[in-house]
């Protein structure tokens, strides 16, 4: 659509100028002719009044002979040399005008001819008078009146040729008005229509940029509102299944602890009822007994293993602290790591311990799969900010690090933990960098009235 | 060598079934009767119309806990022992059962045989309840 008015804009812009092009030309042209035949029509004005002239010499002339043949003046024959000499130049003059037009030429020597015969006629008048020849004269004079009268015909003759020559250039600078008149009109015509093109064009390009606006405004509204839903719902997903995954995994150390304990129990007692009833003299019996014993202690200690993973009961039964320090204790033994573990006592809810029990392990898994780490320290402390007690739990190890920018393999890990510290509405800091090793902070502040945790009873429930 | 009447505070049917066997089998014990609960257990506990020299009290059980048992009858039971037997044997729990009038606590999973020692010991009159209470 856009491109389409694009278009429209650059044929519009090509018309007008295509349009401007041809009107400069027409008249341009137009001016050209006009010019010219204005220039022709100056110039017939001034052979119309060459013509004009030529008449008047002539009839000047023939009036100052025939005075002279009257009174027989000398001063006359020199007007009379004077008038013959400007119709010479008269001729002449129309001779140039019309030096185009053989119809012309023919018509102007057939004047000149008919001029000529005059003088020719009129200086025998005159040569006659001077004889004193004066009968002869008049005779000649009256007898040859009608050539004058033959002379005016012709000069109206050429007097017709002018005006048919103005007439067809003032025909054409009429036509090159019109020609001009109709181009600028039309001109006007299609500026206008453009005009109005471009207009509507315009308005209906912002109409249509509005429409968009709003198209997307709705959408991103209903975007945004999509993401906001959306985002609540997994956080609320999530949520659940961390608790569930806690509910799961408590029901599972409880099931473990009570059921495989009873049948273990149950096992050892009966061990013990066997062991009587062996007799001394069957040392065999005995090292097997033996055997099973182990075996049922290695199980004992397997269960206890497992169901401590699954649900740290030492947090209900010992606390934060010192379950904590076994946590850090066992990671240094399995892992080899140099482990340093600095605990202020803290008073939490139990979610709180469990979450800060969480985040530990869960940070130390981290270091023992990722870091190639030499020494961890992890560090529980209270502090004060802004009158607020917040926790302060640090797990930071020399390991290799990473590029905080790259994901990588513990990255729900890390997500994990975050969660879980912001689901107590505390914050969880990751900084690291290559070589750098890596630093988990999590931050959580503490109700101003310490709760007590509750001990043993939360899990017999 | 006299035989000691012993009460069973303990939930797990299994484990009574073996624990009566059990000390019946190998000491001069006997089993005068059982309780699941703490109600229970409370209960027969401070009718006076029956003793037993020895009382064992599981921690957890199926409603009420053992620690609630020692409380309630502590003080009250000058003429027999309580002994713990539970799978939470921490320290803390320890020492906690032992304020309470505890004698001793055993873990189910590793003290079986001192809890059987401990009760041969006491029918040979080793563990004299009230003997050590007036030798303090």
């Amino acid at each position: 659509m856009l491109a389409k008015a694009r278009f429209d804009d650059q044929l519009a812009i090509a018309l007008v100028i295509l349009g401007a092009l041809v009107l400069l030309f027409i008249n341009e042209a137009g001016y050209r002719q006009s010019k010219g035949a204005m220039d022709t029509l100056v110039a017939r004005g001034s052979s119309r009044a060459s013509v004009l002239q030529l008449t008047e010499n002539l009839v000047n002339v023939d009036s100052n002979q025939r005075a002279y043949m009257l009174n027989g003046q000398e001063p006359l024959l020199k007007d009379v040399e004077k008038g013959n000499e400007a119709i010479r130049n008269s001729l002449e003059r129309l001779a140039q005008a019309h030096a185009s037009q053989p119809q012309h030429l023919a018509a102007l020597e057939r004047l000149r001819n008919q001029v000529q015969a005059r003088q020719a006629l009129l200086g025998q008048g005159v040569a006659l008078r001077r004889e004193g020849r004066l009968d002869q004269a008049y005779r000649l004079m009256i007898e040859n009146d009608s050539s004058m009268e033959l002379i005016q015909s012709l000069d109206n003759e050429m007097l017709m040729f002018e005006d048919e020559g103005r007439a067809q250039r003032r025909d054409t600078v009429y036509h090159t008005l019109l020609m001009a008149r109709i181009g600028v009109a039309v001109m006007i015509a299609l500026g206008l229509g453009l005009l109005l093109l471009y207009l509507r064009q315009a308005r209906a390009m912002l109409r249509h940029q509005s429409e968009l606006r709003q198209i997307e405004q709705a959408s991103r509204t209903g975007l945004q509102a999509e993401v906001v839903l959306r985002t609540a719902e997994l956080t609320d997903l999530t949520r659940y299944v961390l608790a569930n995954r806690e509910d799961e995994r408590s029901r599972l150390a409880r099931d473990l602890h009570d059921d495989l304990g009873a049948l273990l129990t149950s096992a050892k007692l009966d061990v013990a009822r066997i062991k009587t009833r062996i007799p001394k003299s069957s040392p065999e019996s005995l090292e097997l007994l033996a055997h099973l014993v182990g075996s049922l202690n290695g199980c004992v200690a397997l269960g206890r293993k497992i169901i401590e993973n699954l649900r740290p009961s030492a947090l209900d039964n010992l606390g934060l602290s010192a379950t904590l320090q076994i946590l850090t204790d066992e990671f240094a033994k399995t892992s080899g790591i140099e482990t340093q573990c600095q605990m202020k006592p803290v008073a939490l809810s139990p979610s709180a311990e469990l979450m800060v029990y969480r985040v530990v392990q869960e940070a130390l898994t981290n270091v023992a799969r990722y870091a190639d780490a030499t020494k961890v320290t992890v560090n529980l402390a209270l502090e004060a900010n802004a009158g607020e007690n917040l926790m302060k739990l640090e797990v930071s190890d020399n390991g290799v690090g990473f590029d905080m920018g790259a994901k990588r393999n513990a990255g729900f890990g890390l997500l994990g933990m975050r969660f879980r510290v912001e689901s107590e509405g505390g914050t969880l800091q990751v900084t690291s960098s290559p070589g750098e090793g890596t630093s988990v902070v999590a931050i959580l502040p503490l109700p101003t009235l310490a709760e007590p945790s509750s001990q043993l009873t939360t899990q017999s429930a | 060598m006299k035989t000691i009447t012993t009460y069973l505070v303990e939930d797990s049917a299994l484990i009574r079934h073996s624990l009566i066997a059990t000390l019946e089998e190998l000491g001069e014990v006997q089993v005068i009767g059982c309780a699941q609960d703490e109600t229970a257990a409370t209960r027969w506990l401070l009718t006076h119309d029956h003793h037993a020299d020895l009382v064992i009290v599981d921690l957890f059980l199926r409603s009420g806990t053992g620690l609630g048992v020692l409380k309630s009858v502590s003080g009250q039971m000058e003429n027999s022992t309580l002994v713990v037997l539970t799978s939470y044997a921490t320290a803390n729990m320890r020492q906690k059962c032992l304020t309470l009038g505890a004698t001793r606590v055993f873990d189910k999973s590793h003290d079986v045989d001192a809890l059987l020692l401990y009760c041969n010991q006491l029918a040979a009159g080793e563990h004299d309840h009230r003997a050590a209470r007036l030798l303090q």
